[in-house]
C-alpha cells in the first residue's frame, strides 16, 4: 500500500466510523465493520479491503466492481475521456481502429464499444475497436464506461467516386454532313460508331449505374449522285423528260435515275435524311427505359466481404461488359426499327411535291405537253 | 361528253402515256440511302474487335460472350451464307442466356423457310408472359427497392414477350394477339405500346378469314390506338407499322391518325404525308407509267 492510500484509509476511518465502534464494537462486528446500533455495516463498502482475519488492512485497496477505482475510501467509476482513431475519415469498408483513454488510466480494457451500422457494430471489454462501414456519411462511435464518449466519424467515398442516381441517356446526333457516298443514292444516313460512358454512383449504401451513350451519325446529301432540280426549268428539264422527273418526285422516293441522270432536290433530300436521323434518335432514346430495367443496370449493394463491390471502379468493372452488350443491342434494335423509308419519304413528300408543282407550272407556262402526275 | 372531247381526252392520255413511257422506263433503280442493318452491325462489330471480313470471323463472333455480338453475327452470317447458316441458327435458338438471340435465330430461320423456331418461341412467350403478369408484392416486408426491381423485371419481360409475339406472328402463330391488343392501351412504357403496335400490324397482314375465325380485330385496335395514343413516338411507330399493311387497311387507319385530336398538327401532317405517299405509289402502281 502506498503512502497516499494509507492516509486515505485513516481519513476514512475517522470520518465514517462512529465513535461507538471505536470504543466498543459489538462482538459480531469485525474490524472492518461498524455497529450502527442495530447491525454491522461495512466500512467503505466495496472499496476498502479487509483481510481474512477481518482486520482492516491498508493493503489491497480495490473495488468489488470492475472499472471502479478507489478514491477517498469510495468507489468511483472510471470513465472514458477520449477516443483516438487510426484514421479520421475512413472510406467505405476501410478498417479503422479506435483506442480509448480512461480516467484514471488503466481501465481501458473494460470499455464497451458501439457504432451504428459498423461491421462489427459492437465490441465489449476492449481497449480498442476495429470496425468499418458499408455506408457513407456521418457515424458515431461510442466508447462506454460508466457513461459514454462519442466520436463523430465521417465515412467518405473512395477516391474517384461520387454520389448520384441511376440514369441512362441514349443520344444520337449528326457528326458529319460530309458523307462517304457509294454510287447511287442521293443522300446517306449511317452509323459511325458507338461511344459510351459507364459510371457507378453511390446511392444509399449501393452502387447505381449511370450510362451515357452516343451514336455519331453521318447524314447528308450525295451531290455527285444526282442533279439538283430546284423547280422551274434548268438545262436538265426539258419538255421530253419533265414528266418523268415529276413522276419521280411525287410517286417515288425522289431519287430514281433516268438513265442519263438522276433528278432530285437537295433541300428535299435533306428533309428525308433528317427524318431518318429523327426516327433513329427517337428509337434509340426510347430504349432508355429498357436499358434501365436490364439486369446489367441493377444496383450493386456495397458488401465489404465482396471486394468487387467496395469501390465505384470495381462496380463498373463488374458490369462493363454486360452494359456494353445491352447498349450495343439497343443500337441494333433501334436501327432495325428505324430502317424504314416510309416515314422519311412521307416527310419529304411535300417538299418534292412543291418542286414538282414548280416544274409543272414552268411546263404549263411554256406550253409543254401535259403529264398525268402534275398536280391539277 | 362530246365525241370531240372524248377524242381529246384519249389523245391526252395517249400523250401522257407516251411521255412517261419515254422518261420513266429508262431507269427505276432505287438506291438505299439509309445504311442497312448489316452495315451498321458490321461497323459496330469491327469497333468492338470483331472483324467480319470472312465467314470464319463471323462464325467466331457467333460464339462471343456478348449476346449483342451474337445477335448481330447470326444475322450477318445468314446474309453471307444463306441456308448454310441453319446449323448455327439452330444452335442460337438454344442460346442459354438471351431471348433476343433466340428470337432472332427463329426469325432468321423463318426467312430461310425453316419454321423450327416456333416451338422455342412458344415456350419463351409462355414464360415471358407469365413473368410479365406477376404482381408486385404490396406487403410492408417488401422494400421499395425490391418492388422496383420486380417491376423492372415485369416490364422487361413484357417487352421481350412482345418481341417474341412479333416473331411468332411472322411465323404464322398469332397467339400474341391478346397480349398486344391489351398492351397497346395499357403498356406503361412507350416502347411497350410501340412494340405492341408492330405485333398487331404483323397480325393484321394475315388472312382476314383466319383472323375472323379467331375473333381477332387488329385493324380495329390499331384504329383505336391511332385515335387515342398521346405519345408522339408511339404515334410515329404506328404510322410506320401501318404503312406496310395492304393499301386499303393502311389508309383506313392512317386516316384516323391524320385526324387524331391527341396529336400535334405536325404529327397529323406526318400522317397525311404517309397517306399521300401511299396513294401516289398506288396510283403509280395501277397506272404503271402510262
Amino acid at each position: 500500500m502506498n503512502r497516499q492510500s494509507k492516509v486515505l484509509l485513516s481519513l476514512c476511518m475517522l470520518l465514517f466510523v462512529p465513535p461507538a465502534i471505536l470504543t466498543a464494537c459489538p462482538e459480531d462486528c469485525n474490524p472492518c465493520q461498524y455497529w450502527t446500533g442495530e447491525n454491522c455495516e461495512w466500512i467503505c463498502t466495496g472499496c476498502c479491503g479487509c483481510s481474512i482475519s477481518y482486520t482492516c488492512v491498508d493493503v489491497g485497496f480495490y473495488c468489488i466492481w470492475e472499472a471502479y477505482y478507489c478514491s477517498g475510501c469510495g468507489c468511483w467509476p472510471a470513465v472514458v475521456v477520449s477516443i483516438t482513431a487510426s484514421k479520421e475519415s475512413p472510406t467505405l469498408c476501410e478498417d479503422v481502429t479506435y483506442t480509448a483513454t480512461t480516467n484514471p488510466p488503466g481501465y481501458e480494457r473494460y470499455v464497451d464499444w458501439y457504432t451504428d451500422g459498423g461491421e462489427p457494430y459492437r465490441v465489449y471489454d476492449s481497449n480498442t475497436f476495429t470496425t468499418h462501414w458499408r455506408c457513407a456519411g456521418s457515424k458515431t462511435v461510442t466508447a462506454q464506461l460508466h457513461g459514454g464518449v462519442n466520436k463523430q466519424v465521417n465515412v467518405v467515398l473512395p477516391t474517384g467516386c461520387s454520389e448520384g442516381s441511376k440514369s441512362a441517356d441514349l443520344q444520337a446526333s449528326v457528326w458529319s454532313t460530309e458523307v462517304d457516298c457509294p454510287p447511287g443514292p442521293c443522300g446517306k444516313t449511317a452509323v459511325l460508331g458507338l461511344s459510351s460512358d459507364i459510371s457507378a454512383k453511390y446511392d444509399n449504401c449501393k452502387w447505381v449505374f449511370q450510362v451515357a451513350a452516343h451514336v455519331p451519325l453521318e447524314s447528308g446529301v450525295c451531290p455527285f449522285n444526282y442533279v439538283d432540280i430546284s423547280g422551274g426549268g434548268g438545262s436538265y428539264v426539258t419538255e421530253n423528260n419533265y414528266g418523268g422527273i415529276v413522276y419521280r418526285f411525287v410517286a417515288t422516293s425522289g431519287c430514281v435515275d433516268m438513265g442519263s441522270f438522276t433528278p432530285s432536290n437537295t433541300e428535299c433530300i435533306l428533309v428525308h435524311e433528317a427524318k431518318h436521323v429523327e426516327v433513329f434518335q427517337n428509337e434509340f432514346e426510347a430504349r432508355e427505359a429498357w436499358l434501365l430495367s436490364r439486369p446489367s443496370m441493377s444496383d450493386i449493394a456495397v458488401q465489404c466481404s465482396d471486394p468487387e463491390t467496395t469501390t465505384c471502379q470495381q462496380a463498373v468493372a463488374a458490369r462493363q461488359t454486360a452494359i456494353q452488350s445491352d447498349l450495343t443491342a439497343a443500337l441494333f434494335y433501334a436501327w432495325e426499327i428505324a430502317s424504314d423509308e416510309t416515314i422519311a419519304e412521307g416527310a419529304a413528300r411535300q417538299c418534292f411535291s412543291d418542286v414538282a408543282s414548280a416544274i409543272c407550272s414552268y411546263a404549263y407556262t411554256h406550253g409543254w405537253k401535259p403529264c398525268a402526275y402534275c398536280p391539277n | 361528253m362530246s365525241p370531240l372531247m372524248i377524242r381529246g381526252a384519249r389523245s391526252r392520255r395517249i400523250t401522257r402515256a407516251f411521255l412517261c413511257l419515254i422518261v420513266v422506263s429508262l431507269g427505276t433503280t432505287i438506291y438505299a440511302d439509309l445504311a442497312s442493318l448489316s452495315e451498321v452491325e458490321t461497323v459496330i462489330l469491327k469497333q468492338q474487335g470483331y472483324p467480319t471480313s470472312t465467314v470464319e470471323q463471323i462464325t467466331e463472333a457467333t460464339k462471343s460472350k456478348s449476346y449483342a455480338i451474337r445477335y448481330a453475327a447470326i444475322h450477318l452470317l445468314t446474309e453471307r451464307v444463306g441456308k448454310a447458316a441453319i446449323p448455327v441458327l439452330k444452335e442460337a435458338l438454344r442460346d442459354p442466356e438471351n431471348v433476343s438471340v433466340r428470337r432472332r435465330a427463329a426469325q432468321l430461320l423463318g426467312t430461310l423457310g425453316d419454321k423450327s423456331g416456333v416451338e422455342q418461341m412458344k415456350k419463351d412467350f409462355a414464360e415471358l408472359r407469365a413473368k410479365a403478369a406477376l404482381s408486385v408484392p404490396n406487403d410492408p416486408n417488401t422494400s421499395d427497392d425490391a418492388r422496383k426491381r420486380i417491376q423492372d423485371e415485369k416490364n422487361a419481360a413484357l417487352y421481350d414477350a412482345l418481341g417474341v409475339a412479333k416473331v411468332l406472328a411472322e411465323l404464322g402463330d398469332l397467339q400474341g394477339y391478346e397480349l398486344a391488343a391489351t398492351t397497346v392501351f395499357e403498356g406503361t412504357w412507350e416502347l411497350h405500346r410501340a412494340e405492341a403496335i408492330r405485333v398487331l400490324a404483323e397480325i393484321a397482314g394475315k388472312d382476314k378469314g383466319v383472323l375472323g375465325r379467331h375473333q381477332m380485330a387488329p385493324l380495329a385496335v390499331l384504329s383505336a390506338a391511332a385515335d387515342s395514343e398521346k405519345s408522339a413516338y408511339v404515334f410515329s411507330a404506328l404510322l410506320s407499322a401501318v404503312a406496310k399493311l395492304p393499301h386499303k387497311d393502311a389508309i383506313s387507319v392512317l386516316d384516323r391518325a391524320g385526324k387524331s385530336a391527341n396529336q400535334s398538327e405536325g404529327k397529323r401532317k406526318e400522317a397525311q404525308g404517309v397517306i399521300d405517299l401511299l396513294k401516289a405509289k398506288k396510283k403509280a402502281a395501277e397506272e404503271p407509267i402510262p
